[in-house]
């Protein structure tokens, strides 16, 4: 487990966001274009006929950032795919992190009418996507935990948080994590540096 | 365990008593290949088709360019050298094609399917025409883990591209079909299973498509788009009835259709493996190897002719060595393949409430079984989606109210067999639940679509992109929908190709592109006439090019014509023909002007793209621009020329199709030739001759990935002189035709950009 490489980051939006194609689509070309976030970009994927779907996805070498509009719970998720750094999995789930905060902090410039309030960095989940290397176990939940608090510590510092286990069985191991209050992607991003 | 241990853990090694030891050594031996690869041990060729054999396929931008609506710019992957195959980055990810035999997935090889899905690709399971899930954006290094678990569930990518035996279709509601003589599942699987890694089966020119079909009046095996083809058959005699197959060879799509031919009347069902041996041992033999673009088992049948063909595979077959594998699964075969489910289910029966969509539902999604008490329930998919989260709920409700059994369908959906008429509103409920609960199966909504330019190298406008904005708007519609409008088929291919299978479509369309003032626009050629019906019976003929963005309004004009107009055709293949294709053509002809860039902006972008890819094209030079209007009027002549070959052709004047479609061709050719001989010979020897030293020879004409196959079109056919022409000699010189004028709209369109290119660059 504290192998993983292959981490993904869900932050949720605000409940009620839709992520229209029409206003997203030309958005991500847009930051293929000026490189706006981080990576080796390549294409945008658009499955916003799925319902519940992944949405719209920006494809990069290294991960995949999609804008999902689900019905359950809109977000961000960038989802690590090539390896990250060397480094402990605390710091590898950092860089996750940061990949995804970056994308919504470019997101809030480009195209959040919202000032900043679409992601509000409240509540996010960690989603280990190796069956191999972190099936959806009791032991897999108990290693990752102390890495996310101390990501949590970090991010949040005194502001209590609560983390919380997701899927199991045949979903992937996943942790959710939630916060009183909101923090700007940009206040997340500069404590994580 | 420590990291380092953990870095130990492989799939390899979790799977080793899970996996075939066969299958396990040839996914080894694929590892190896790829490390030698990424030593530069491996020609580049040679890796290319061998991944290809293993279903590895490239993807869009793997070139590492991308044009990002402003310029060509280069994808800066990491290895930047290292390729995977003539100019396919190594970094680039990739498809991964996934071989279903007759569309056959149980639960739990969908469960494995949503989590490679999950890990590996991009969380989206896609359904193919050919009943192949395909997963994109994987990377190459995950492959070999990734056949591993599909091994360790029973299934293999092997042969899943490349030139192999590609997956065997059958119709999927073999079985449970009311109108089939029996069920083919087990031949299919049968034939499968024999040609999968045959020796025999291993040196094509190119791909070979087997399919089995029930019987012969529906379209569900499609047969007569296939190489070799199996239609149900019964004969009695005095000693009893005997199963067998029609056979069929030499059928397919690709840029020119070609109807299948009758092979055989009734072949015994223990003499269709070895038909098979012997039919691909004679393909293997003789069939082109160096043009790829005439490589298929179609133009050999074409080149040596039907008798002979069978005489060369009866001589074959006579010498085969006797293989047991050829006939001891025959007896269990006409064993019911899938049981009715044994006992109740237990609590079932009708559900309080399952909303108001559920008549509509039930109408369009629900087949009665033969089997008395049961239904077949088809998941419609959109554009062949479905994510990993639906496909594992889709496994449990397969498992709760299927007995297990889905297969998947050429057109691109899921069904669940053995469904309980009493369980349809309980499965109709989980569905729901799933998002899976779409009407409309089977009906001008359920749109069959190849990738096209969303992750194809090879397509040329956005099938997935229009066929999204096409079921959206015939789903809104759906209620004012006329009957006979509702069972029309529609099918879209990215590109001539016929991956979206527009030629047997009522309305079919596939993508083209047209310079208009110097810039490039989207377009659709619209193909009628085509039957679905019938094992795809008949193919339809291009009528011409529409703007994409007016696509939608196509299918509406073409609608309300057939409704308000049909007079006495049964069919909308039937009324296409009896209104004729000039007509057809009249009614939407206003539709293909394309507006200014300043009327129309959307016209220069595509479906769900807003990339205007065209802009940096504007500015051609105005020396450049006489030259440009003249070739344009040329091409507009040649259109015109072969829209009148295929009216002749409707007419049956072969002759004068035949002759009509060579002129097209001169014209087109003479177009170019202007280009750079701004008086050119009227003459067809010199315009051929002109042609070649300029436009072929210096491969100014070749296609990226076609090459000069187009080009051939014109020398072959020239080359013939004049003679008489069958019908189906002239329909393919028609073809040809189209395809020829369609390339030199494309080579017109490179030679002004580039012109623009060094005009901007001086």
């Amino acid at each position: 487990m504290q192998a993983l490489q292959k981490i993904a980051i869900k932050l949720y939006a605000r409940a009620g966001t839709e992520f229209a194609p029409a206003e997203l689509i030309p958005l991500l070309h847009g930051w293929i274009q000026k490189r706006s976030v981080e990576g080796t970009l390549i294409d945008v994927a658009d499955y916003s006929h799925v319902p519940d779907g992944p949405g719209l996805m920006l494809i990069a070498y290294e991960g995949v950032y999609s804008f999902e509009a689900g019905s359950g719970a809109p977000g961000l998720v960038y989802s690590n795919r090539r390896g990250l750094e060397d480094g402990d999995l605390g710091s590898r789930v950092k860089s996750s992190m940061r990949l995804a905060l970056a994308a919504c902090e470019q997101y809030g410039r480009d195209a959040d009418a919202s000032d900043g309030g679409v992601f509000p960095g409240s509540s996010w989940e960690l989603i280990s996507n190796d069956r191999l290397l972190a099936p959806a176990t009791d032991l897999t939940y108990d290693e990752l935990e102390p890495v996310v608090s101390k990501v949590c510590e970090e991010l949040y510092g005194e502001t209590k948080f609560r983390v919380a286990r997701l899927g199991g069985g045949r979903e992937r191991a996943a942790l959710r994590v939630d916060v009183d209050e909101p923090f700007s992607p940009s206040q997340l991003l500069e404590r994580l540096a | 365990m420590d990291v380092a241990a953990e870095k130990k853990l492989k799939w390899k090694d979790a799977l080793a008593d899970r996996l075939d030891a066969g299958l396990a050594d040839e996914i080894d031996a694929f590892e190896t290949q790829l490390e030698l690869r990424q030593q530069d041990k491996l020609d580049e060729k040679v890796f290319a088709e061998t991944r290809l054999r293993r279903g590895v396929y490239g993807q869009r931008y793997d070139n590492g360019q991308r044009h990002d609506g402003v310029a060509v710019r280069a994808i800066e992957f990491p290895s930047s050298s290292l390729t995977k195959g003539p100019d396919t980055a190594w970094d680039a990810p990739g498809m991964q094609r996934i071989k279903i035999p007759f569309g056959g997935v149980t639960p739990e090889q969908l469960e494995v399917l949503a989590d490679l899905a999950e890990e590996y690709s991009d969380g989206i399971l896609h359904v193919t025409t050919r009943q192949d899930f395909q997963l994109h954006f994987i990377h190459i290094e995950d492959t070999p883990d990734l056949m591993r678990r599909l091994g360790a569930v029973g299934i293999t990518s092997r042969e899943a591209c490349g030139n192999t035996v590609r997956n065997v279709t059958a119709c999927p509601i073999a079985g449970v079909c009311r109108d089939e003589i029996f069920d083919v599942t087990p031949y299919s699987l049968a034939m499968a299973d024999f040609l999968l890694g045959h020796p025999d089966a291993q040196d094509f020119g190119r791909k070979f498509k087997v399919a089995f079909s029930g019987c012969a009046g529906k379209a569900c095996a499609l047969v007569n788009m296939h190489d070799l083809g199996f239609i149900a058959r019964e004969r009695s005699d005095e000693n009893g009835t005997r199963r067998g197959f029609e056979a069929w060879v030499g059928g397919g799509l690709g840029t020119i259709p070609y109807d299948a031919k009758l092979f055989e009347e009734f072949v015994p069902v223990e003499e269709i493996l070895p038909l098979a041996q012997a039919i691909v041992r004679v393909f293997a033999r003789l069939g082109e190897k160096r043009n790829r673009a005439r490589a298929r088992i179609k133009f050999l049948i074409a080149k040596l002719g039907l008798e002979e063909f069978k005489r060369l595979v009866e001589e074959e077959r006579a010498v085969l060595r006797e293989d047991e594998g050829w006939s001891n699964w025959v007896d269990g075969a006409t064993a019911e393949f899938e049981s009715e489910p044994a006992g109740p289910r237990g609590e079932v029966g009708a559900v309080a409430d399952v909303g108001a969509e559920y008549g509509r539902w039930a109408r369009d999604n629900v087949q009665v079984q033969r089997q008395q008490g049961y239904s077949v329930a088809t998941v419609m998919l959109p554009l062949g989606d479905m994510t990993s989260r639906q496909a594992r709920q889709l496994a449990d409700l397969g498992s709760e109210y299927a007995n297990g059994r889905l297969r998947t369908t050429v057109e691109q959906n899921v069904v669940l067999r053995w469904v309980r008429d009493g369980d349809l509103p309980a499965l109709y409920l989980g569905l729901v639940a799933a998002g899976l609960a779409m009407a409309g199966a089977g009906t001008i909504s359920d749109i069959t679509v190849c990738p096209g330019t969303d992750t194809c190298k090879l397509g040329i406008a956005s099938s997935r992109g229009l066929t999204a904005e096409l079921s959206r708007r015939l789903r809104e519609a759906d209620d004012k929908l006329d009957e006979s409008i509702r069972g029309l088929h529609i099918k879209v291919s990215g590109c001539f190709n016929s991956c979206g299978q527009h030629h047997i479509a009522d309305i079919g369309f596939y993508g083209v592109s047209r310079k208009v003032a110097g810039t490039t626009v989207p377009h659709f050629q619209v193909v009628l006439g085509g039957q679905w019906e019938s094992n795809g019976g008949s193919y339809g003929l291009a009528v011409g090019a529409v703007p994409s963005r007016a696509i939608p309004s196509v299918v509406e004009r073409l609608s309300d014509a057939y409704v308000t107009e049909r007079g006495d055709a049964r069919t909308f293949n039937e009324f296409i023909e009896s209104i004729g294709k000039k007509k057809a053509r009249a009614l939407l002809e206003d539709l293909m002007p394309v507006p200014t860039y300043e009327d129309g902006p959307e016209f220069y972008s595509d479906w769900g793209d807003p990339r205007e890819f065209t802009m940096s094209d504007l500015g051609v030079g105005e020396c450049a621009g006489e030259v440009v209007a003249k070739t344009d009027f040329d091409l507009a002549e040649a259109e015109r020329q072969v829209f009148d070959a295929q009216v002749l052709l409707d007419d049956k004047d072969f002759d004068g199709a035949d002759q009509t479609a060579l002129q097209s061709m001169l014209e087109a050719a003479k177009g170019l030739v202007r280009l750079e001989n701004p008086d050119p010979a009227e003459d067809p020897d010199s315009i051929v001759s002109e042609f070649r030293s300029r436009f072929y020879d210096t491969e100014l004409f070749f296609d990226r990935f076609a090459g000069g196959k187009f080009a051939q079109y014109l020398f072959h056919r020239y080359e013939q002189g004049s003679g008489d022409s069958s019908g189906e000699q002239a329909r393919r010189v028609v073809e040809e035709a189209r395809l020829f004028i369609e390339a030199a709209h494309a080579c017109h369109g490179r030679m002004l950009e580039k012109k623009a290119a060094e005009s901007q660059a001086s």
